[in-house]
């Protein structure tokens, strides 16, 4: 199987009850843009977005941050839980630049906040996502 | 350098073609007393009242929340202080918005959020508390925010000025009533469908008007919140008016009242004020016209208040930028002068440091300082539509007209207003004007400093994150529980149901919702109600 034929793929979700979704919008088209397969799973709590994740199989989870970390720090511990700790997080939102190193100390690989430019995220997907092993599934 | 190079075509943000000057051939078709007059005079452009601000300067009105309802109330208090005239609170989305009390499972869950950007709400109690010790019949008071909740918000705002012995007719005010924000920008969770908080906005215009409530306006539009999603000036212009002529079609079908009686409570709206100077100043003018000729020509309107727009601005803070932050300083500079050239009545300016954090208090008194300077030492309130006559914004303002009159059109042809917020048009729109945004700015083609030129490494200033309360949720819980167990729940019982035979029929909701708050009824139990009769919708959003 050439595994550079496989779409990315990747499920967007929002942690708070905000409502904003500018963001969401214009990163899912960006990624779409770039060839890869984006889910919107809307407004979850942590344990359905980590469900979600599971059962969308996907190989990217992008969140958007609209509040505080407590549902992020949940998100990453289940991953773990549910030994889906290989799936790559990235995270966006208005997040102030001394969080961005508890966010990653969490397990997020890498967070983009307001002003990241489409291609940066696309990119840190591109080299970042894991390969799957395709004779254990994951 | 890359800054420098110079474009090949001009036009406006909104897409507007430039040419590079205008000369008096740009504006020759222009009849000075038909398209123009005087300030005070129809059609309105040149301002809607004769002295503008050499008698009265625009109002300051900006938002805060955080925390409790304590907290919020301090930081209204140092903003009151510091100069501001108006106030809009900003509440606990979840809570006050979704209408859920902090026990609801979908709150328990993400219980760390709040509080993060407003006070939770969730009685008549807790707003007794945020507002104990302000002023609020020396205050211009923006409350109530959406449609679903704006009844039990209403009424619990009411309800304490009555208790206070201030008279409703001397309440200042306004409910903002959305509708982009709940339906479009930020769809609000768990929430009824459009067309039944539109039946909840008109029963509370009609309850002003019964009530003789000449200085509240029952509920705006909001254009601001559109503005911020992706649409662009002229489309802005065309959903606030079309909003409104939703809401008189609404009222007129209801048959209680003449066109004069409740135009003069719809004649407020509310713009974002945005990037490109010019266009702003001319779109707000463009506004004034449109209205008068709205109201004068389609519904016969004679009431020159039905006639003359209010109009508050708010600071558009899409573009403030998250890197080198005092950079916004001068953004929302340039646009609170754009706003009171183009003569808006009260002005909101965001805090430099949007992009980052809730507003921290030394971004909050900046934003208002910012507006202060303008109007009193620039002297820019000294002349009424100092623009006035200018070739350029004369004929700019003409054509945001024509473009906003065709928009109108593509709206009625997807469905009316009601219509593109329900099957999706609305949010479509949005979305293609934030990803022909994003373009622009990922291809140069639109100056975004401090993101595509003229970056930073390091920031010279760092902005701290203003720092939150992490206990919201667990003090909400206690105020919860102690309300649930001192108040007589038999009566809140009563009311529920009144309130249910009430919202099942044609009569108007705000007197059952009065008495309803009074027994303590929390805004869960009543949002909770709400969902039973009407159901829970979901913006069709195009993801």
């Amino acid at each position: 199987m050439n595994l550079e034929n496989r779409r990315i793929k990747v499920l967007m979700v929002k942690t708070a009850l905000d409502g904003h979704w500018r963001g969401v919008n214009v990163v899912t088209t960006g990624m779409r843009n770039a060839g890869m397969e984006v889910v919107y799973g809307g407004e979850l709590n942590p344990y359905q977005i980590v469900e979600a994740t599971i059962q969308e199989d996907v190989d990217v989870l992008g969140l958007n941050i609209g509040g505080r970390y407590h549902q992020i720090r949940i998100v990453m511990d289940q991953l773990k839980v549910r030994s889906a700790q290989d799936i790559l997080v990235i995270a966006g939102g208005t997040v102030p630049r001394e969080d961005i190193p508890l966010l990653k100390e969490m397990g997020i690989a890498e967070v983009f906040p307001p002003g990241s430019s489409l291609d940066s995220i696309v990119n840190f997907v591109k080299e970042n996502v894991r390969p799957r092993d395709y004779l254990t599934n994951r | 350098m890359e800054s420098q190079q110079t474009k090949k075509v001009f036009t406006t943000v909104s897409g507007i073609p430039l040419k590079k000057v205008y000369t008096p051939e740009d504006i020759a078709d222009i009849r000075c007393k038909r398209d123009l007059g005087l300030p005070g005079e129809v059609p309105y452009v040149r301002g809607i009242y004769p002295n503008m601000y050499r008698e009265r300067l625009w109002r300051i009105v900006q938002l805060s929340g955080s925390g409790t309802p304590e907290e919020t109330r301090e930081r209204i208090k140092l903003l009151v202080e510091a100069g501001e005239r108006g106030i809009t609170f900003e509440q606990d989305r979840m809570v006050c918005y979704s209408m859920l009390d902090v026990d609801d499972p979908d709150i328990v869950c993400r219980k760390d959020d709040v509080g993060h950007v407003g006070a939770p709400i969730m009685s008549l109690k807790d707003l007794e508390i945020m507002l104990e010790g302000i002023p609020i019949e020396k205050l211009f008071v923006r409350w109530g925010m959406f449609p679903m909740q704006i009844s039990f918000e209403q009424a619990c705002y009411f309800t304490i000025a009555q208790k206070r012995g201030i008279p409703l007719s001397e309440l200042a005010g306004q409910s903002h009533g959305g509708p982009f924000n709940p339906y479009v920008s930020c769809p609000v969770y768990r929430q009824i469908p459009p067309r039944d908080g539109n039946r909840f906005v008109c029963d509370g215009i009609e309850f002003c008007i019964q009530n003789h409530m000449d200085k509240w306006v029952p509920c705006t539009a909001a254009g601001h919140n559109a503005r911020e999603n992706g649409i662009n000036a002229y489309q802005e212009l065309a959903m606030v008016l079309s909003c409104q002529m939703m809401r008189i079609e609404e009222l007129l079908r209801r048959g209680k009242f003449g066109i004069d009686d409740f135009a003069p409570r719809l004649a407020a709206v509310n713009f974002g004020v945005h990037d490109d100077f010019f266009e702003e100043i001319a779109k707000i003018r463009a506004a004034k016209r449109m209205w008068y000729k709205i109201l004068k020509e389609k519904y016969n309107a004679k009431n020159p208040r039905s006639l003359a727009l209010r109009i508050q601005g708010l600071t558009c803070s899409e573009t403030f930028t998250y890197q080198q932050p005092l950079n916004n300083i001068v953004r929302n500079t340039a646009r609170t002068i754009a706003a009171a050239l183009a003569g808006v009545q009260a002005l909101g300016t965001a805090s430099y440091d949007e992009a980052i954090t809730v507003p921290t208090p030394e971004a909050a008194i900046n934003a208002i300082r910012t507006q202060q300077v303008i109007q009193h030492e620039t002297g820019i309130a000294s002349v009424v539509d100092p623009l006035g006559g200018s070739y350029y914004v004369e004929w700019l303002t003409n054509e945001m007209e024509k473009r906003t009159w065709e928009y109108l059109e593509e709206i009625d042809n997807h469905g009316g207003f009601l219509g593109v917020l329900e099957n999706g048009w609305a949010h479509a729109e949005a979305a293609k004007g934030a990803n022909e945004w994003e373009r622009k700015i990922a291809s140069g083609e639109w100056k975004w400093v401090g993101v595509n030129c003229f970056q930073m490494e390091e920031d010279v200033l760092q902005v701290r994150a203003q720092p939150s309360n992490p206990r919201v949720w667990e003090e909400a819980m206690v105020r919860l529980e102690k309300l649930r167990k001192e108040r007589d729940n038999q009566r809140v019982k009563e009311a529920l149901a009144e309130l249910r035979s009430v919202a099942l029929s044609e009569e108007n909701i705000i007197p059952a919702m009065m008495k309803a708050v009074q027994t303590d009824v929390t805004v869960g139990e009543v949002g909770n109600l709400w969902r039973e009769l009407f159901g829970v919708w979901k913006a069709p959003l195009p993801l």
